[in-house]
């Protein structure tokens, strides 16, 4: 087209249009898109997960987070429609121009557009035990409503929120793609038909590793503690991780409730601690070991890992025969909320599956929407390579050994908690 | 107290190498922000590129609260400074009943971990349904600074010389004059000193206020170490630099306006 | 002869100390006396529910003799990594303080601007910075070896398995460096207004420069190291950034305990009665620290 000249209206089109394929590829490329996210299939999943349909109320009666919740779902539309703020984690969301969420062009910013409701994005959640201990226990505690309309917590706090009845039913009739849900999602044990929360993105903790580092091949928790590595290796910081994969490296299965096996997993990593084998125990930051060489191999989250890759293809992501844990953060609305309609109208909004294509093309986690892989595909280009993403596409049986961590009753949730706490930082 | 020969560089070759180490991570963060970042962290070197320092204020976050912490920390370290002088004069020049009490519960917020004294200040701040944001921040942080500027301006007014004031007052000057044209300038460089510890201090707080900021506010430190669990721009590092720069100039800036004042004295 | 005999000068004045201290009283009573007085509190209650903030005061020391029981370890290993921070940061920054004082002339001003100026950048970014430089394959290490230092330095413990990192010699390293100009600058302010000629009246007297110094400056300086002391060490104790991002699992300081009690397990009146238990700590070691020196400091 050089040359020829064009008319204004038609040189602005084509720059909106350039920046925005500039700033989206800019971010593929920057974010290592050659194994990028990961979508799973409904079927695939089905068999794994938190298959506690079989899991009935266990006896503990000093808890309420264990009871199975199967409830009449809100087919109401719900209160308050013009504004909705949703606080999330850090880097969650597709951004545009100046790194902004709600910059033109955005899933914010369209959403605004069609829907008319104005949304105040927040990054504020960084911490699911200092937001809990900060915001949510303070207010929803005593009866005092919070201030965002949509919070995005991990599952299990999620779940424990709900045990404690802070949270408000969703307003399915306000929530049409509710039905995009991956079916394994709607089974949990402490929410039965996903009547209270609505997943945002998933993610796998897997062991990352770098055999021209290790020399040698890891495949399992256990080999992290191989003499060859020489201790360089770190764990993670979230019990229900490491905890769990150690559970299943021992033939447990941390989706369902076992207090005894998670000590004895925690028995066996205080041990590994005490002969100096373990590093660290780290948050994200096992990004900057792992890539030079501080850590030779790590329990890792796959959408980091995703990204590292670009940098070092020879690091590779694992998912260990015995399984491996899954995650995902979830939207809930908090007691109190004062647009749950305007909330539910995101929620859908999200769940349309091009828009959530659109989201995991950027943030390169895994999309709880079904149907969102095939989106990917039909993009072609640099974005069906996300779709065909090896590392974090897992075939079928490795989909079987995922497994998302059991609800316990509390005083086990804590006892695990306080012993975890000691072994990590003696 | 002069050693001759080559002992008269011991010290200075000393001197030079704890600045090296107090600059290595400064040069490592400069050097950082010119770096061609490849993925979500800042950790390799992939490059010289200059793309960062075209659009510092790329990430409009990042940038609001690199100026709310600038705001915080000037406000909050011109009243500690104030609070605190006063505080260490009071204890330094009379002796009074309570001094001794006076001079635990100044040390008290120092011995507090920050963890502690951020929940407090949280529970004190939430019960009385204040608005979390600037003003409970700001009020945190001159709290942790007031001990600080007091401990230093102490340590620089003991044993000092009050007959001066003294003198003046037998030549017929008011005490209050005589504070200020006297012992004020005197003691200026040690209230100076703490008055930038206390910049220094509030710029960089990040557990405390992390506490009192509540949903809608939050600082440099707060947004680094949010950004840091997920990804690091190097605008951290451009906008740390430019914090840098700024602060050289402005140390430099006196000097340099005296020597075009004054003519070199050979 | 040390500086003017201030005994005569103070004022036995009624009013004029209160007046100077109530602002600054006022502040801490209403931000620090009323919270402690709260965490006291705190640390006498039990919390039936964790999750909920219900408390039932029930003036017990329980969670006291738990808070000590269970964490003897850690706050015996903070204190030791903050006092080893204290005393490197002395080592380091005395020598600097007194070079800015006596020797640097009319480059005072600009010495000490760069002292300070590190510590404008987030002590986040600058630990993230160390974690880098210091890194198995990094410039520090690479350096070290390349003198063939190494292997002597994991002879004496100060290297582990070829590594500086997750070390505690890492974490007081951590310290050290974060704390630094909080040493230096009370050094320097109470080095900085001793009269020049003093010292040379002592060079003359003592006719060696290390006496002159031993009699003469140290003494004199004292009360800046006092204060760089307290600075330091306090704030170091009750860290706990260090430790998380440049320690392992075996260097843990109490600071983290507090966050997880806090945080994790969502245990108030545990984490108030840890947290009182180290400032009683605290408060007795700076105590006896002031008798030891000899100075009354915190007394006078």
């Amino acid at each position: 087209m050089k040359g020829t000249p064009m008319s204004d209206d038609e040189m602005l089109r084509q720059a909106i249009q350039m920046s925005r394929d500039l700033s989206r590829r800019r971010f593929l490329r920057n974010a290592g898109m050659a194994a990028g996210g990961l979508v799973l299939s409904p079927a695939l999943l089905a068999a794994c997960g938190d298959d506690t349909k079989s899991t009935t109320a266990t006896t503990n009666a000093d808890s309420s987070t264990d009871a199975v919740r199967k409830v009449e779902p809100d087919t109401g539309t719900g209160i308050g429609g013009k504004s909705v703020t949703f606080s999330n984690w850090e880097t969650y969301i597709d951004t545009g121009e100046n790194d902004n969420a709600s910059a033109a062009g955005t899933t914010i910013d369209r959403f605004q557009k069609e829907t008319g409701i104005t949304m105040d994005y927040k990054v504020d959640f960084n911490d699911n035990d200092e937001y809990f201990n900060k915001i949510f226990s303070p207010n929803l505690g005593t009866g005092k409503p919070i201030d965002p309309d949509v919070v995005a917590p991990s599952y299990w706090m999620a779940a424990r929120l709900l045990g404690l009845g802070w949270l408000e039913k969703l307003p399915m009739g306000a929530i049409p793609n509710h039905k995009n849900l991956a079916d394994q999602y709607l089974n949990l044990s402490w929410d039965d038909g996903a009547a209270y929360h609505m997943p945002w993105q998933a993610g796998i903790t897997g062991i990352a590793y770098d055999p021209s580092r290790t020399g040698f091949e890891i495949k399992s928790f256990k080999d992290l503690f191989d003499d060859r590595l020489e201790g360089k290796i770190s764990l993670l910081k979230e019990v229900r991780d490491t905890v769990g994969c150690a559970m299943l490296d021992m033939g447990k299965d941390p989706s369902k409730p076992d207090l005894d096996g998670a000590m004895a997993a925690l028995d066996f990593i205080d041990e590994m601690r005490g002969k100096d084998k373990i590093r660290q125990f780290t948050g994200n930051e096992y990004l900057q070991p792992l890539s030079n060489g501080d850590v030779k191999a790590c329990l890792a989250w796959s959408g980091d890992i995703v990204q590292l890759q670009r940098k070092q293809p020879n690091l590779k992501f694992v998912i260990p025969e015995a399984g491996s844990m899954q995650w995902f953060d979830t939207m809930v609305i908090p007691k109190g909320a004062k647009n749950t309609n305007a909330a539910a109208q995101w929620m859908n909004f999200v769940y349309d599956v091009d828009n959530a294509a659109l989201i995991t093309e950027f943030v390169q986690y895994v999309s709880p929407v079904k149907g969102v892989r095939e989106a990917l595909e039909a993009k072609g280009g640099d974005t069906a390579l996300l779709a065909e993403s090896q590392v974090l596409f897992p075939d079928d049986a490795t989909q079987k050994r995922l497994k998302i961590f059991a609800s316990l009753p509390q005083k086990d949730e804590l006892a695990i908690q306080e012993r975890f706490n000691n072994v990590k930082g003696a | 107290m002069k050693p001759q020969g080559w002992r008269r560089l011991t010290l200075p070759f000393y001197a030079a190498l704890v600045l090296l180490y107090l600059f290595a991570p400064v040069i490592w963060i400069v050097a950082f922000s010119f770096n061609r970042q490849v993925g979500r962290q800042n950790i390799n070197w992939n490059g010289f590129t200059l793309d960062a320092w075209r659009k510092p204020f790329e990430n409009a976050e990042l940038t609001t609260t690199f100026w709310a912490s600038i705001q915080v920390a000037v406000i909050a370290s011109l009243i500690a400074t104030v609070l605190g002088s006063l505080m260490a004069l009071a204890l330094a020049r009379y002796r009074f009943k309570g001094s001794g009490a006076i001079n635990i519960l100044l040390v008290l917020p120092l011995t507090t971990p920050e963890i502690v004294m951020g929940a407090s200040l949280f529970t004190l701040f939430f019960d009385f349904g204040a608005d979390l944001g600037f003003w409970t921040v700001t009020i945190a942080h001159i709290l942790f600074c007031v001990s600080f500027v007091a401990l230093t301006v102490k340590a620089r007014l003991r044993g000092f010389d009050w007959t001066l004031e003294d003198a003046a007052a037998d030549l017929g000057c008011a005490p209050i004059r005589a504070f200020w044209k006297i012992t004020f300038p005197l003691i200026l460089p040690g209230i100076l000193a703490a008055a930038l510890l206390s910049f220094a201090l509030s710029i960089d707080d990040y557990i405390i206020t992390s506490f009192v900021a509540g949903d809608d506010f939050s600082t440099f430190p707060m947004k680094v170490y949010n950004l840091a669990q997920r990804s690091t721009p190097p605008q951290i590092n451009v906008l740390a630099t430019m914090v840098l720069t700024v602060c050289v100039v402005l140390l430099a800036a006196p000097l340099v306006i005296r020597s075009i004042r004054r003519p070199k004295v050979s | 002869m040390a500086a003017a005999d201030d005994t005569k000068s103070l004022r036995r004045a009624r009013f004029a100390p209160y007046g100077l201290l109530s602002p600054g009283l006022i502040w801490l009573a209403l931000f620090f006396l009323v919270p402690l007085a709260t965490l006291i509190r705190l640390s006498l209650s039990e919390k039936p529910n964790a999750f909920l903030p219900e408390y039932n005061f029930t003036g017990s020391t329980a969670n006291f003799s738990s808070a000590i029981g269970d964490n003897t370890d850690v706050l015996g290993r903070s204190f030791l990594y903050a006092a080893a921070a204290t005393i490197a940061a002395i080592l380091i920054g005395y020598p600097l303080a007194y070079f800015v004082a006596f020797r640097a002339g009319k480059y005072r001003t600009i010495l000490l601007g760069l002292v300070i100026l590190p510590f404008y950048t987030s002590f986040l970014i600058r630990t993230l910075a160390w974690k880098s430089l210091l890194a198995d394959e990094g410039p520090v290490l690479r350096f070290l070896s390349s003198l063939k230092v190494d292997s002597l330095l994991e002879a004496v413990g100060v290297m582990q398995n070829g590594r500086v990192l997750n070390t505690s010699l890492s974490v007081i390293g951590g310290l050290t460096y974060n704390f630094l100009a909080f040493m230096i600058l009370p050094i320097y302010v109470s080095l900085e207004k001793i009269d020049v000629r003093l010292l040379d009246a002592a060079q003359d007297l003592y006719n060696s420069p290390r006496a002159a110094f031993r009699r003469v400056v140290l003494p004199l300086s004292m009360p800046g190291v006092f204060a760089g002391t307290l600075l330091v060490f306090i704030p170091a104790a009750g860290d706990f950034v260090n430790a998380e991002l440049l320690g392992g699992p075996n260097n843990a300081m109490i600071g983290s305990k507090v966050k997880d009690l806090l945080f994790n397990q969502s245990d108030y009146p545990s984490a108030a009665a840890l947290s009182l238990v180290f400032m009683v700590l605290i408060t007795a070691g700076v105590l006896l620290y002031a008798k030891v020196l000899g100075t009354d400091e915190l007394v006078g």
